[in-house]
């Protein structure tokens, strides 16, 4: 059966982490797919994605749950919810199109944990994106988060 | 390449449940993808994810919008959203998709549940949850509906997703 996600890296945290790196990513692909799954050290906080290290000309509109109260709400930043601190969460992330050098890059998300996100970002930007960082922005990435890239073909 | 497919069932008759069986442990991540319709009569059937033969030991936050209302709940069920039931527009199916991260694993399991039901009425749902399962390596998953059986020509397929390296990504 003809397959569509390639594995591009991975990592498997040995010790706690506030941040997470994947470089040299190449313009073979047409969209990526992060997936990450395990729990951080202080909830409450969010985890922030910074493309070719840069944190700026980001927009992005939110909606979430915390069990009783449905919010949606929009900043200037990439975040995309956060993982959970009392228990096995995931975030899942398409970055499409991120390899293209004429389009602004739009970023789709789902954060799964105590809260429950759904999470579009854009980033107004035509580089290629070579490098994608996570930052957790309270505490840190627990010991055996797993962190897993994906490129998808066109 | 990293996402294979395991198992596509298509039903030629109405069925209570769809099994998937003797999963493969030699995968990342489990995506399961339904398009599927009940014959409860109803406008909206409420679906079951059963684990392993069980539906226990699920926490969920839910999100949920109806087309005239938002809220957000929780609960410790394996219930995942709406399809559309036999009161709702005829021949139309919804769709769901179940991403299980670490599925092989000996850690507990978080799920991203992505559920619409589609009717060309005033009510209709759209619901995104994220599900945490207490439990060990998942070898076997079961679709139910709270009421009523899944109608012919509901297809769900699972696909299997594998982590690796290639292309001289770096990690750090």
């Amino acid at each position: 059966m003809t397959a569509t996600y390639t594995p591009l890296a991975n990592t498997t945290l040995a010790a706690t982490a506030t941040q997470i790196t994947f470089g040299s990513i190449p313009a073979t692909y047409r969209d990526l797919i992060l997936v990450v799954q395990g729990s951080v050290t202080v909830g409450g906080g969010s985890t922030r994605l910074l493309y070719n290290n840069s944190a700026a000309n980001f927009s992005y509109v939110q909606m979430l749950g915390n069990g009783s109260t449905a919010v949606s709400n929009q900043a200037t930043v990439n975040d995309f919810g956060g993982l959970s601190n009392t228990g096995q969460s995931s975030l899942i992330i398409n970055i499409m199109d991120y390899s293209s050098t004429d389009t602004h890059k739009v970023t789709l998300g789902r954060a799964n944990g105590g809260f429950v996100y759904g999470i579009v970002s854009r980033w107004a930007n035509l580089n290629a994106i070579t490098t994608v960082t996570l930052q957790q922005s309270t505490g840190s990435f627990t010991i055996g988060t797993t962190f897993s890239l994906y490129g998808v073909i066109s | 390449m990293t996402m294979t497919l395991i198992q596509t069932q298509t039903l030629a008759t109405a069925a209570v449940s769809v099994d998937f069986t003797s999963i493969p442990q030699d995968g990342t991540d489990l995506l399961l993808l339904v398009s599927g319709r009940s014959n409860e009569v109803a406008n909206q059937s409420m679906t079951l994810l059963n684990l392993n033969g069980l539906g226990t030991n699920f926490t969920f936050t839910r999100l949920q919008g109806s087309g005239s209302a938002v809220t957000s709940t929780t609960g410790t069920s394996g219930t995942s959203g709406f399809l559309p039931a036999a009161n709702a527009t005829v021949s139309t199916f919804g769709n769901q998709s179940f991403y299980i991260t670490n599925y092989s694993g000996t850690a507990d399991k978080s799920i991203a549940v992505e559920a619409v039901s589609e009717n060309n009425f005033t009510e209709a749902y759209q619901t995104l949850q994220a599900s945490t399962r207490i439990m060990g390596a998942i070898t076997e998953i079961n679709m139910k509906l709270g009421a009523g059986s899944y109608v012919a020509g509901t297809v769900m397929s699972l696909y299997k997703i594998t982590k690796g390296s290639s292309g001289g990504v770096t990690v750090s």
